[in-house]
């Protein structure tokens, strides 16, 4: 039992972990970006 | 064509007067026996005769690192490449040039390599030596060219040396299975199986084919 | 905010994410119910149940390394920046899939031959496959210069596909000679083919969600480099 525990648990760990770390980098680009935009813009 | 009698004559021009990769591989390798008889419990002699075909293949592994390595090195030195990449007609050429001129050199350093083992592990093959030349060259073909292409990638990289091996030997281990199945069958007095040498043959096309279309790829800039 | 990709991959990414995003949460749900009360196997017992995540995961990776290979041609033949970047998401989701596909097997293995490895036919080719798509995303951080990067990327994943057959008859070579036995393990009894099949969707479903993001990501940070570049340009300028 515990190793199928395991499989899953790190099989799961490892994608959401990568997952939120791509989301994080994504928020981070999107605002750099918007606020150079606005700043080209004014 | 002329492309490649040139490069092919220029290589092996160079690597006469200097010797540079024939004797470092050569060194290398009789390092690499000296370690394989330390390494193994009963050392490189007839007790383990069984392990012979694939320690002649790894050592021939880890000693084309060194002769592709160097395999672009005096086009790099002259930033030569540029001028290669104006070549008239098929860049595949060039490549074709290159790998043929290791494909020999590695060849004459695996020959001494055979000699050695053939001495050490205590095997007569007589008659079946042909047999193991044409193993050792379709075997060695895959590497020369597939080799010289990534050569060609990793040279022009940071870590070039230590990324060589890395992207090299993944793709040399159905060489390396098929070669070391068909040696041990000559070595052991039987015709090799037709299966690894039909693989040896595929793969060599392959690897010809992929590289002679890629490295056009690679030169241009 | 700003404006939508120029490119249709990273568009269609983009157009992606919350579909796949939902579809993922749901089957996840569903997947987790059905592989905790699918029946124990008779034989391996309740070991087996990874069976429902690890060949899923090679599917998966497999997509991966396909996708990482017919882009990087793609991005031969028409010199499109978007297709480069499909290739190097595709082979960094197909790595991580296939790592888990690595870590997962031993452990079932363990569980049920009472050993970590065995060099079988599917696990090695796996592990072989692995090493080819880590020496490409090494390749990729090693080279210098975007347009190289996707050149020299393009050419070792075409050759990193064409070694996929190659492997596949020389490890069948090797085992023919020395355990001739072929390890039956993927049969699937009454009761299993639900969890199994839940299990391919979810992961592929995962895979699709994880590559979309990722494309993403590969967009965004290209235009903050070009404005990045740009802004240097100006600065030099000046």
């Amino acid at each position: 039992m515990s190793y199928v525990v395991a499989a899953y648990g790190i099989t799961a760990l490892a994608l959401v972990v990568y997952g939120l770390r791509l989301a994080r980098e994504r928020r981070t680009l999107r605002r750099e970006l918007a606020i150079e935009m606005e700043s080209n813009g004014g | 064509m002329n492309v490649f009698r040139a490069i092919l004559w220029k290589d092996l021009l160079t690597e006469w007067r200097r010797r540079e990769r024939v004797l470092s591989m050569l060194v290398f390798t009789l390092l690499l026996v000296v370690i394989f008889h330390f390494a193994l419990p009963g050392g490189a002699g007839p007790a383990n005769r069984a392990a012979a075909p694939g320690l002649l293949w790894a050592a021939t592994l880890f000693a084309s690192i060194l002769g592709l390595g160097r395999s672009l090195s005096p086009e790099l030195e002259n930033d030569a490449l540029s001028g290669l990449a104006l070549v008239p007609g098929d860049r595949g050429y060039v490549l074709l040039g290159k790998a043929t001129a290791t494909w020999l050199i590695l060849l004459a350093v695996e020959g001494v390599l055979a000699g050695l083992f053939l001495a050490l592990f205590e095997i007569s093959i007589g008659a079946r030596a042909g047999a193991l030349l044409a193993v050792l060259g379709l075997g060695t073909g895959g590497i020369a060219s597939i080799g010289t292409l990534l050569a060609s990638l990793s040279s022009r990289s940071r870590f070039g040396e230590v990324l060589l091996p890395l992207l090299l030997f993944p793709l040399l281990v159905p060489i390396l299975i098929a070669a070391a199945d068909a040696t041990a069958a000559i070595l052991a007095g039987d015709p090799p199986s037709s299966g690894s040498v039909r693989l040896l043959v595929v793969i060599d096309v392959v690897y010809l084919v992929v590289s002679f279309v890629s490295f056009e790829y690679v030169l241009e800039e | 905010m700003q404006g939508p990709p120029a490119d249709p991959i990273a568009r269609a990414a983009r157009r992606a994410l919350p579909a796949t995003g939902i579809v993922l949460a749901g089957l996840t749900v569903v997947y987790a119910w059905v592989v905790w009360n699918a029946p124990p196997d008779r034989v391996q017992g309740v070991i087996q149940k990874i069976l429902y995540v690890h060949p899923p995961l090679a599917f998966a990776a497999y997509l991966g390394f396909l996708i990482t290979g017919v882009a990087g041609a793609l991005y031969l033949v028409r010199r499109d920046d978007a297709y480069d970047r499909l290739a190097s998401a595709a082979a960094e989701v197909g790595v991580l899939f296939a790592t888990l596909m690595l870590i997962t097997g031993p452990i079932w293995a363990r569980g049920t031959w009472g050993r970590w490895w065995s060099w079988d036919l599917r696990l090695t080719l796996t592990l072989l496959l692995w090493f080819v798509y880590v020496a490409y995303l090494l390749l990729r951080t090693f080279t210098e210069g975007s347009e190289r990067i996707a050149r020299f990327a393009a050419v070792y994943g075409i050759a990193g596909l064409a070694v996929i057959p190659l492997n596949y008859f020389a490890v069948q070579l090797s085992q023919g000679s020395i355990h001739p036995e072929n390890l039956e393990r993927g049969s699937l009894g009454p009761g299993m083919g639900l969890p199994f099949l839940l299990g391919v969707l979810t992961t592929l479903t995962a895979f699709l969600f994880l590559l979309a993001l990722r494309v993403d990501v590969g967009e965004l940070r290209a235009r903050a480099r070009a404005r990045l570049e740009r802004a240097w340009a100006r600065g030099e300028a000046a």
